[in-house]
């Protein structure tokens, strides 16, 4: 008796599995499926062991520290090095800017992203400086030494 | 007495409608007000009285522009002669608190020019005396005020020419109205630039032994409070979200409380000569924007301790 509930909650539980796996199935692929002309192939591997949960909070490291670094520098030109260098994705450059609230269009290029993120960061402090004839480095270096 | 100068280099930021609205929330809440009209465009003077009863009464010797005249000439005419009365928003407040105003001239324009030419001197220390002199003026005539006022405000034009430094000079404190764009934060740094080299300049001269004593000057500034905010989702817009981050970034004090764009409201508000912040809207938008001046006007009493 105990063998045969342990059958069924082993089957119980692979059902489950492959329900899940149908259920990020596409429409397209369902009905290639119902037609007869595709098959499931179920292949075992072992599971990511990071959840999302977990992923999205080492995005958000991730972003933050880019915005931190973004925030240390002086200059637009760094800025546009740096993001290029290390947040080259489009998908990455759009959670930075979420991240930073930005304004961003669905229509808005690569390039239009790092400006709005390099202004968000960078740009408004110089212009800022500029305007009250400060000098943004002298700035840095004189909270560094507090 | 607290003196408050509002003020912004950009036009167009509802800085009048804020000024008329601070005032009159202030005396409803039983504040005695002093509002000078320092803007040529006299917005604040036509809040409060109707542009007939401004030609007829005070347009010929009860203006602002009256009193610079009279120290041009050297027979100086008494602030306190200058000040009104306007009679819809007293009755509004039902007695709880009082506006007086005093009036904007649209020939105030013309008064920079006088007040430049005076500013020259045979030699430094006459020059620097002169620059003092001059500067001081408005400082002076409030001091000398017979009647006790809570506070007063002071609606600049957005300029820093010499009748605004002379606003500033006198001003304990400044209010910046501000939209939070990209050329109305921009504002706040010319501002903020021009108010430091005032500050210097000023200070410096008043340091100099001449002859009398000159108080040195250190005008704070209060905060920014942002003005015309569209709201979606119980939030300012995103276009304008980051503007307003910025600004506390550049270490500006800003105010927590900010006024939303409400066209219908504003637009022909002033012609009544009440702020809208003294009608009782029953409900909706109208009442929100009310809200809103109340929560903005609060955290000013706060953050000025009066």
């Amino acid at each position: 008796m105990a063998n045969l509930k342990n059958d069924l909650e082993l089957v119980a539980h692979l059902l489950r599995e492959v329900a899940n796996q149908l259920s990020s199935l596409d429409s397209g692929s369902i009905e290639l499926l119902q037609k007869g002309v595709a098959c499931l192939e179920i292949v075992v591997k072992p599971k990511d062991r990071m959840t999302n949960r977990k992923r999205q909070n080492v995005a958000l490291v991730d972003m933050q520290r880019h915005i931190d670094a973004l925030y240390r520098l002086d200059s637009r030109d760094q800025g546009i090095a740096y993001l290029q260098t290390n947040v080259s994705q489009a998908k990455e450059l759009r959670s930075l800017a979420k991240e930073l609230d930005l304004h961003i269009l669905r229509s808005d290029k690569i390039a239009n992203i790092i400006d709005k993120i390099v202004e968000a960061t960078i740009g408004f402090r110089a212009r800022s400086a500029a305007i009250r004839g400060e000098s943004t480095k002298k700035d840095r270096g004189d909270n560094e030494s507090k | 007495m607290k003196v408050v100068s509002i003020i912004n280099y950009k036009g167009g930021v509802g800085k009048t409608i804020l000024t008329a609205n601070l005032a009159a929330e202030l005396a409803w809440r039983g504040k005695k007000v002093l509002a000078i009209d320092m803007d040529p465009q006299a917005s604040l003077t036509f809040s409060f009285v109707t542009p007939e009863k401004w030609t007829k009464e005070y347009e010929k010797d009860k203006t602002i522009k009256n009193w610079f005249e009279s120290n041009d000439l050297g027979i100086p005419t008494e602030l306190s002669t200058l000040i009104v009365t306007p009679q819809a928003v007293n009755k509004a407040l039902q007695k709880r608190g009082q506006i007086d105003l005093i009036a904007s001239h649209l020939g105030l324009i013309n008064i920079d020019l006088e007040l430049a030419t005076q500013l020259g001197g045979a030699n430094m220390k006459q020059a620097k005396s002169n620059f003092l002199r001059i500067h001081s003026r408005l400082a002076d005539g409030i001091e000398s005020l017979d009647e006790e006022y809570d506070i007063v405000l002071i609606d600049c034009p957005p300029n820093f020419n010499i009748v605004t430094k002379t606003a500033i000079v006198a001003s304990e404190s400044i209010l910046i109205p501000a939209k939070p764009d990209y050329l109305s934060t921009m504002g706040i740094d010319y501002l903020l630039r021009s108010l430091n080299d005032l500050v210097t300049d000023y200070n410096d001269y008043a340091k100099v032994d001449l002859g009398s004593s000159t108080e040195e000057i250190s005008p704070e500034v209060i905060g920014v409070v942002f003005t015309m905010i569209q709201v979606y989702g119980e939030q300012p817009i995103s276009a304008q979200r980051p503007y307003m981050k910025q600004t506390k970034k550049l270490g500006v004090p800003v105010f927590d409380s900010y006024i939303r764009e409400n066209k219908s409201i504003v637009s022909d508000a002033p012609a009544s000569g009440v702020p809208v912040v003294l009608n009782r809207f029953p409900g909706g938008t109208h009442s929100i924007v009310v809200s809103e001046i109340e929560e903005f006007v609060s955290e000013f009493i706060t953050k000025l301790g009066i």
